[in-house]
């Protein structure tokens, strides 16, 4: 189930570019920006000190921390209408690759160029991105349960039209991802009663991609 | 145009590319307190009758049953009327888990003492006498507490719900924090693994019944602890005297006087002692099986032992018949397959057997080597079972403490039951 998702979402790519060829089937013209990104970030390791080994209680006591840099990858392809001459509306899918969890984004896009010199040369172009990530190609785990959350994924960059009407992009931008982690915990396990992670992945973003 | 940079300004303003990972999480842990001597001796009250709750042993004298709750004291209850038993009292003792009584006397541990009360008046229970220090460390509903004698301070745990917040790693090396396992715990079946002991004796003592660590025996009363048993004599009841301690290996469980014998289930195996010199028992034999829970009872030169898988080891659920006709040398007559069997009982080919959870069985144990199984009842919670004598069984599960009328063992008459709270 989760390889034919991932596939038709990979499929999705192939097939938008075949899409192209038939011009004028809507109103408004058809537009898909598929770009392939990396997710940048940095992650709080803080040291907790127990005063008794072999017990959580009594609760720790935290005492500095460590960062460490991370990078994921992300795949995302935009598809959508030109409902403006510099306004597209769309909808935004695609791969984020989390280091933990693979998700899905399912999000509602626009794209805005506010500013060209001429209308051959670069734009520049914002984008935003918000809806929901979706755990559906995740890898099941018995021990624990992911619940995908909100994302918002803002952007700003440059996008550099060719001479056939496409054009190749260059974004930044900011994706902000919520994850709820819950530890299945049996019946049996006398000890444990809950556990819940709530995650708030904040990430800096580099896209680089294609337009027709 | 403007709103848009202004957005973007507000964004940039209150990004931060740190993820954000809290972890809340619940769970029990072993928390310790700390048990001075003052707040020992002091801690015996007199109280009135309170609701029963975490029930550890169960005793029957005359017409009163004793019921202790682990470490908090002992409920007395006249049961004159089995149909409608009365809450009289509640006796507070710190570190309660076991007690006997003769002669209106009640012998019960109180952490690291062994006192000796007078319940005459069980509205007005009175401290006669006190051994300081028979016990150094004991284990019960699977916490342990232990005593240091330079400090002269018992410590004690136990269990609190703890919710706390902590920050992660957010998965980064791939795992979020590991679930806590484990701990002080160690044998929780202990205290669910009963028998009835009959206290052979001339004078007037009582029927003991969960896990039954301490007997009496003519004038001496035993107290098993993990690893030995006590010998103390109470020929003068107002000042109990230890006289000997004998090393029985770990694991100790309960204690079956049959006869002149002494029947001892440890987890490993089932101890027969000689018990014709009361004061110093002697070891005859161990006839040994798979490590597990196994209460031990006897009629007839039958042991019946069940074995059960728990925190006592891992051997399957059955019921071995074992003949103790030649002490030095029982062997085992049949097994017989159970679902999950506690505590169990025997009087007159009459037995009963506590499956936990699975319910309540009554057999006839006529023929040993054919035990028929007669009634069982479902639906219900059972861990330790009492007959009294030929037609009164009293039974305690999870829920409560139930009395049946067992004059025909095929249909087992409820008479009576007092709740526990959960």
């Amino acid at each position: 189930m989760k390889k034919i998702l991932i596939l038709t979402i990979i499929g999705g790519f192939v097939f938008n570019t075949s899409f192209a060829q038939t011009k004028k089937l809507f109103k408004y013209p058809f537009v898909n920006q598929t770009e392939f990104g990396v997710l940048f970030g940095r992650v709080k390791n803080t040291n907790y000190y127990y005063l008794n080994y072999s017990s959580y209680w009594p609760g720790p006591t935290a005492n500095g921390f460590t960062i460490q840099n991370i990078a994921s990858l992300s795949l995302q392809t935009f598809n959508g209408f030109k409902v403006r001459k510099m306004t597209t509306l769309g909808f935004t899918t695609g791969l984020d690759l989390y280091s933990s969890t693979l998700l899905v984004p399912v999000a509602l896009g626009v794209r805005h160029v506010f500013y060209e010199k001429n209308q051959e040369g670069a734009k520049l172009q914002a984008g935003l991105d918000a809806g929901f990530g979706s755990t559906v190609a995740n890898a099941s785990n018995s021990y624990e349960t992911v619940k995908g959350g909100a994302l918002v994924n803002p952007t700003i960059g440059f996008k550099f039209p060719t001479k056939n009407g496409s054009a190749w992009l260059i974004n930044l931008g900011y994706k902000y991802q919520y994850l709820e982690i819950t530890q299945n915990i049996e019946a049996t396990d006398f000890y444990n009663i809950s556990s819940k992670e709530t995650r708030n992945l904040k990430r800096f973003q580099v896209r680089l991609g294609f337009e027709f | 145009m403007k709103k848009i940079l202004l957005i973007l300004a507000l964004a940039l303003a209150n990004w931060s590319c740190i993820d954000e990972c809290n972890q809340t999480r619940t769970y029990k842990a072993t928390v310790p307190f700390q048990i001075g001597q003052e707040q020992l001796k002091n801690g015996i009250v007199n109280e009135g009758p309170r609701e029963l709750e975490k029930l550890a042993k169960i005793y029957a004298y005359e017409n009163y049953l004793i019921i202790s709750e682990t470490k908090k004291g002992l409920h007395i209850i006249d049961n004159s009327n089995p149909s409608n038993p009365v809450k009289v009292s509640f006796l507070k003792i710190p570190g309660v888990i076991d007690m006997a009584v003769r002669d209106n006397i009640l012998y019960a541990d109180s952490y690291t003492d062994l006192v000796a009360l007078d319940i005459t008046n069980p509205k007005a229970i009175k401290e006669i006498g006190r051994i300081k220090n028979m016990f150094n460390y004991g284990l019960v509903d699977g916490i342990s507490w232990y005593y240091d004698p330079y400090s002269k301070i018992i410590t004690d745990y136990e269990f609190k719900t703890v919710t706390e917040t902590v920050s992660t790693n957010c998965g980064q090396n791939g795992s979020v924090w590991p679930v806590y396992r484990g701990g002080l715990a160690e044998d929780m079946a202990f205290n669910n693994s009963n028998s009835g002991t009959k206290g052979q004796t001339n004078s007037s003592s009582g029927t003991g019944g969960s896990m039954a660590r301490f007997t009496i025996y003519e004038d001496y009363l035993y107290a098993a602890t993990q690893s030995d048993l006590l010998v103390f004599n109470i020929k003068n009841g107002q000042k109990p005297d230890s006289i000997s301690k004998v090393n029985l290996g770990w694991g100790i469980e309960t204690i079956f006087p049959y006869k002149d014998k002494l029947f001892i289930g440890s987890n490993t195996g089932m101890h027969i002692f000689d018990n014709s010199s009361p004061a110093s028992p002697k070891r005859l034999s161990i006839f040994q099986h798979a490590r597990a829970c196994d209460p031990v009872v006897v009629e007839n030169d039958k042991a019946y032992v069940t074995l059960r898988q728990g925190w006592c080891g891992a051997a399957p659920n059955q019921l071995d018949v074992v003949d103790v006709k030649n002490l030095s040398a029982p062997f085992l007559i049949k097994s017989y397959q159970m679902e999950n069997p506690h505590g169990l009982s025997i009087i007159n080919n009459k037995l009963t057997v506590c499956e936990g959870k699975f319910g309540l069985k009554s057999f006839d144990a006529k023929d040993p080597s054919d035990v028929k199984l007669q009634q069982h009842l479902k639906d219900i919670h059972a861990f330790d079972v009492i007959q009294l004598d030929d037609k009164h069984l009293l039974m305690i599960g999870e829920d409560g403490l139930y009395q049946y009328d067992n004059t025909d063992p095929k249909n087992l008459k409820l008479l009576s039951k007092i709740e526990v709270k959960k």
